[in-house]
């Protein structure tokens, strides 16, 4: 290899990692911002001494701090990281820049479970019980990932059945769900309508607890595949004869999808776009190696969610605001603008 | 449009004015509601069941779908030859083009339809549609009777709070169909708000709702920390949510009221602190027994003031006088 090719190399891969720093410190800002801002209005440096030394200060402050915002907060980020990875392993194994949980028909999925606990207090597992709608999230779109997968490889599982057969399973769930809302009374539509809206408002440190630990899980399995992800990348035929597995990379991906989205969706509900746009914006900024472009998807949904977080708070104070309406109207301008502002196609 | 009189056959689209229908028209009031929507069944099926139970035929009343979700059979309607429709006003509210178009097929089937309101204006016009009800059905004396007992209550009420001076407790109400993981409704100058108000007591949800129905933050109610705490309970199947009404026992209101209490957050709320938490009947809030949530709010905003007003008592006293049913269950509670 000669120099001027390594330099050239150095240089890009330094680039990369400066937009990885960049959006990190973001994050940290927003994130700060967001413990800082609700109805009762704390400074930065009562947030910071809050957050480390709890005893010190006012019992009320510690109760808003550490029981309302910090798990919010922390949850925008970690479902942003979730959503954020999802859609980028989604749109790499089925090869198509439209997939994410939410075009697949998973978030739809979830909230038919949602709502059949809501409407008729249906348990589809039988232990639980402050986590029933969620747990019930949670099963419905594993249900409907394994559904997708099982349908698709009837056949040949090639990327575009799985598109259109998860297409047919968005479908299926969004009828079933509008049959559930028009058996269910004024008030269980108003619980599910807002339910599909999406909040960050019902977290608490044991669902976010939960949720850090299968993205904890799920993060090194899919450390191991970067290369091969990479390689899918370039079309099924190539990366078969660079001897990747094309067959169970899929599946390998989709189980792994489906275990991060429904974690995300069954805490929070439906939040759409971000599985979509951030992998997207990964992909402008930081370019098709996985080794970048996974953990700045990641980031990028974190970016968004967190933003999304700080921004529904001050639509109207003292209301719960549902953050989902938020994520794509605060998402698309900056999105349009990364498309406008590049010249080439970037899938 | 004529009303042939006494009206004999009765379609009452919200069928959860059941209660004051009875109340007024007395003995034989089942035999004469010949359609109605599944309104009762489905929201109030506590009440339902125990109407069932008392008069069986009732499970046989024909349903006629509702305004609500454009299920609304005017041709059902028709068949059935009622000689009035009976609606709620709120239908105008929330459904304005389906109800003006019912309106207009009943017209042109001669069928005369008469709007009852105990949801709008509930303080104000309660009496008013109690009166109409009466009209109606021949049962002048019976509604009056009603009348004159719910006036008597409602005025000694707000006389009591005219003689009360001083800073009026905060309160919050929420709609306990959620779970305790997820904050139900609370009301601005509404509905339940409408009702604190006129019981004396500073509604924490008005200035940020004003006259909408939404979910407040937690964050937002524990740093208001109100003095008070109702939420309200009904037969609802949501997992978690509040359960009051006929057919439970104060001990399942007990033990679903518990997980509400203990969120996060709430110890440091007055109204916990200072054990003040209450539940009252959902159903309580659009119907002819608005008079109880009044009397019931006005005792728990200034419990020596109304030391000697017992809500129950008043409860069981108007089903004694009034219902085809008996007073059952748990309507209002005190959870401490």
């Amino acid at each position: 290899m000669n120099v001027k090719a390594k330099e050239a190399y150095k240089k890009m891969t330094g680039r990369k990692y400066l937009y990885l720093l960049s959006i990190s410190v973001v994050i940290f800002l927003t994130f700060i911002l967001d413990i800082m801002t609700g109805p009762a209005s704390l400074s930065a440096s009562e947030v910071i001494s809050t957050i480390f030394f709890p005893a010190s200060s006012e019992r009320s402050v510690q109760v808003i701090v550490w029981t309302f915002r910090l798990p919010v907060a922390l949850m925008a980020i970690v479902t942003g990281i979730t959503l954020g990875l999802a859609g980028a392993n989604m749109q790499t194994i089925l090869d198509n820049p439209l997939a994410s949980p939410y075009t697949l028909g998973i978030s739809a999925a979830a909230g038919f479970g949602a709502a059949l606990a809501i409407v008729f207090g249906v348990r589809v597992l039988p232990f639980t019980d402050t986590l029933f709608v969620p747990v019930n999230a949670f099963v419905f779109s594993l249900i409907s990932c394994m559904a997708i997968y099982g349908i698709a490889s009837f056949k040949r599982a090639t990327s575009e059945t799985i598109v259109l057969t998860g297409i047919a399973v968005l479908f299926l769930f969004n009828s079933l769900l509008a049959l559930l809302e028009y058996t269910a009374n004024p008030e269980q539509v108003q619980a599910i309508v807002f339910w599909l809206f999406g909040s960050l408002t019902k977290t608490t440190w044991t669902t976010l607890g939960i949720t850090v630990g299968i993205v904890l899980m799920v993060i090194p399995l899919l450390a191991m595949d970067v290369w091969k992800l990479t390689a899918l990348r370039l079309g099924d035929d190539k990366a078969k004869s660079l001897g990747v597995n094309v067959e169970k990379m899929r599946l390998k991906g989709l189980i792994l999808v489906s275990i991060l989205t429904s974690t995300a969706v069954a805490f929070v509900g439906t939040i759409g776009f971000i599985g979509l746009v951030a992998p997207h914006i990964a992909r402008m900024l930081v370019g098709e190696d996985h080794r970048y472009f996974l953990p700045f998807s990641a980031l990028s949904g974190a970016f968004i969610l967190s933003t999304a977080s700080v921004l529904s708070k001050a639509v109207v104070p003292g209301i719960v605001f549902p953050i989902g309406i938020l994520t794509s109207l605060i998402g698309i301008p900056f999105f349009v603008w990364l498309l406008l502002s590049k010249k080439r196609g970037y899938w | 449009m004529t009303l042939k009189y006494p009206v004999e056959r009765f379609v009452l689209m919200d069928s959860t004015c059941t209660a004051e229908f009875s109340s007024v028209y007395g003995e034989g009031f089942d035999s004469k509601i010949v359609g109605w929507d599944n309104y009762l069944r489905e929201n109030s099926g506590d009440m339902y069941e125990k109407y069932v139970e008392k008069f069986p035929t009732m499970a046989e009343i024909p349903d006629v779908g509702s305004l609500d979700d454009n299920t609304f059979n005017a041709e059902k309607v028709i068949a059935l030859n009622p000689d009035v429709v009976i609606m709620p006003n709120w239908e105008f509210m929330w459904n304005g083009e389906a109800t003006k178009e019912a309106l207009a097929r009943m017209d042109q089937a001669g069928i005369p339809v008469v709007f009852l309101d105990f949801y709008m204006e509930p303080l104000e016009n309660s009496t008013k549609s109690i009166q109409l009800l009466g009209k109606i059905t021949g049962k002048e004396q019976r509604a009056q009777d009603i009348v004159d007992y719910y006036e008597e209550k409602v005025n000694s009420v707000y006389s009591r709070l005219e003689k009360i001076q001083g800073k009026k407790p905060t309160v919050y109400v929420e709609c306990a169909y959620n779970g305790p993981d997820t904050y139900g409704i609370s009301y601005g100058d509404v509905a339940w708000g409408d009702i604190v108000k006129k019981a004396g007591g500073d509604n924490i949800a008005e200035p940020v709702l004003l006259n909408k129905s939404k979910a407040l933050s937690a964050e937002y109610l524990v740093n208001q920390s109100p003095d008070i705490i109702i939420l309200t309970g009904r037969n609802w199947s949501t997992p978690g949510s509040l359960k009051m009404g006929y057919t439970f026992t104060s001990n399942v209101t007990k033990s679903t009221m518990t997980p509400f209490v203990n969120r996060p957050g709430w110890d440091t709320i007055n109204a916990v602190e200072n054990r003040k938490v209450y539940g009252i009947y959902h159903g309580y809030c659009s119907d002819v027994f608005n008079f109880v949530a009044l009397e019931t709010f006005a005792k728990w905003f200034y419990p020596e003031e109304f030391k000697d007003v017992d809500p129950v008592d008043t409860l069981k006293e108007y089903h004694r006088k009034f219902m085809p049913i008996d007073y059952s269950g748990t309507l209002v509670y005190r959870y401490y």
